[in-house]
């Protein structure tokens, strides 16, 4: 589904970037893992389009995403929670949800909008209050339910767990393997690295800007290195 | 007690020009925080629109009022894609120089094609005065008013209610966020230029009809004088905007009613000053607080 080939990314004259090859096949739950700084979210963007490749190729499907806008990229089928939530405050819950079937036809949105709702009952509750006065958790979901709306067959996740009360994290993770049984294709970026892997098919390891180590996500969890470095062990 | 009544009418009158032209301001620094300078000189477009199709083709008031704000929506989203749009990514202080200069561009380029001279815009509404307990409103202030009320329903109503009105919103939060869920902000931003410059051709006929004459420089003082408006009522303030061109109008003709006429521009500076140490944020800015 995506292959991402020699991907370079640089911030001005930092190569936080430096090569990065990996692919993610459908159905699947990816995870990439590394310490903060490491070069996943720069990942990440990339692939959304906000940050240009300075090298290599990002194929999804028979599509160049390198050569893509950020609208085009959601409008093929990638959709993104970005990190920190990003919510659009002073819109309300219902609006937010509006603003992610952007691109979609507005005769198709109601069945979205249902699926949505079954799978968030809490943004229900909550549809006519402003998207700032929800919780933590609650706009970790809302910036969920808005990147579902878009009918992604690419869910992309960056750091979702981030900043989370215990209670949410743990509902967040079992919230993502329920979207993939739904047909969703998961990549997940996370520094909570064992409850990603847990859930992950495959995980590669990101440090400075390389991946360090690839496996499934068993393999990885049992790996003596990657308990040292990330799971404390 | 009438002539206060008086006095308020009048500044209704005024107040809703300086309120149609501060919405655009706020509009546009909402999006994308730039001060456009060149929004007065909009407002002049607008005005000559009005002039221009009146006198050649005869049409009526709505025709030339819609014709004129279609037509300054145009130049503002023109600008915008010739001026603004290849600095998007510069510092602030660049757009905002550039806003000048495309203010002075407006100015001169109309003078130089079109001459200085001050005209008399054509009397396309007949004026009539009512008096009504001792107080004296002309059909045109109404027309204005309403006008003006019309046209900030409207804008409130593509605001609120539509998709476009709240992808405008999504992107003054968030612009990134906003392109993530797939809107593209370069269509959003234009149409908001277009928007705000439709409003500014608006209250260009209208105040051609109000005062009776025009000239390529006329939009400088209102143009300023929106803007403090827009700041007092909160910069990025959609109803923060109406209200700070209504009280802008409203002590404008206090200040003149009183025999102070020399000082009414001063006065209006004043409270910009006072607005700036006292309630830096307006009357209805935002202090928008995060939850991480």
């Amino acid at each position: 589904m995506l292959d991402v080939q020699g991907l370079k990314v640089n911030y001005g004259a930092i190569h936080a970037v430096r090569g990065v090859d990996f692919n993610v096949e459908d159905d699947e739950i990816v995870t990439l893992i590394g310490a903060n700084g490491a070069g996943k979210s720069t990942i990440v963007h990339t692939l959304s389009g906000m940050l240009k490749a300075a090298e290599g190729t990002i194929k999804y499907g028979d599509q160049d995403l390198t050569k893509m806008s950020a609208a085009k990229i959601v409008g093929a089928g990638i959709a993104q929670v970005p990190e920190g939530r990003r919510i659009f405050s002073g819109l309300s819950t219902m609006e937010n949800l509006k603003m992610g079937a952007y691109l979609v036809p507005r005769n198709e949105q109601n069945d979205v909008l249902a699926n949505v709702f079954d799978q968030f009952p809490v943004l229900k509750e909550r549809k006519n209050q402003d998207a700032a006065t929800l919780s933590g958790g609650e706009q970790q979901m809302l910036a969920m339910g808005r990147a579902l709306m878009a009918q992604p067959k690419l869910l992309m996740l960056d750091e979702p767990s981030m900043g989370l009360a215990p209670i949410y994290i743990s509902k967040i993770f079992d919230i993502i393997k329920t979207i993939n049984k739904q047909g969703v294709t998961v990549l997940l970026i996370e520094q909570n690295a064992l409850q990603a892997l847990q859930i992950a098919n495959r995980g590669y390891v990101i440090a400075n800007g390389t991946v360090k180590l690839t496996g499934t996500g068993s393999e990885l969890l049992a790996n003596s290195e990657v308990q040292k470095a990330y799971l404390g062990g | 007690m009438h002539t206060v009544m008086q006095q308020v009418i009048n500044g209704l009158s005024l107040g809703s020009i300086y309120a149609l032209l501060a919405l655009g301001y706020t509009m546009v620094y909402g999006i994308i925080k730039l001060i456009n300078f060149a929004h007065g000189d909009i407002y002049m477009l607008g005005a000559f629109w009005g002039y221009y199709v009146i006198n050649t083709y005869h049409v009526d008031f709505i025709v030339a009022l819609l014709s004129a704000m279609i037509v300054t929506a145009m130049a503002g989203m023109i600008i915008e894609y010739l001026a603004y749009r290849p600095l998007r990514n510069s510092p602030r202080i660049t757009a905002l120089i550039t806003a000048i200069g495309v203010s002075y561009f407006l100015e001169n380029g109309m003078s130089y094609l079109f001459g200085a001279n001050t005209r008399n815009f054509p009397q396309v509404v007949k004026q009539h005065n009512f008096t009504a307990l001792g107080i004296s409103i002309s059909n045109i202030q109404v027309l204005i008013l309403v006008t003006a009320l019309i046209l900030m329903i409207l804008l409130q109503l593509i605001i609120q209610k539509t998709k476009m009105g709240t992808a405008m919103r999504a992107v003054a939060v968030d612009q990134e966020a906003a392109a993530l869920v797939g809107i593209n902000p370069d269509h959003v931003i234009s149409f908001t230029f277009g928007l705000g410059s439709a409003l500014a051709g608006a209250a260009g006929v209208l105040i051609g009809l109000y005062y009776n004459s025009i000239d390529p420089l006329m939009g400088m003082t209102p143009g300023i004088k929106a803007f403090v408006a827009a700041v007092v009522g909160g910069i990025g303030s959609v109803p923060g905007a109406a209200i700070g061109g209504f009280l802008i109008g409203l002590l404008e003709t206090g200040v003149q009613a009183i025999g102070l006429s020399a000082y009414k521009d001063a006065a209006v500076y004043i409270v910009l000053i006072l607005i700036l140490i006292v309630l830096p944020a307006g009357l209805l800015g935002k202090n928008v607080k995060e939850k991480v």
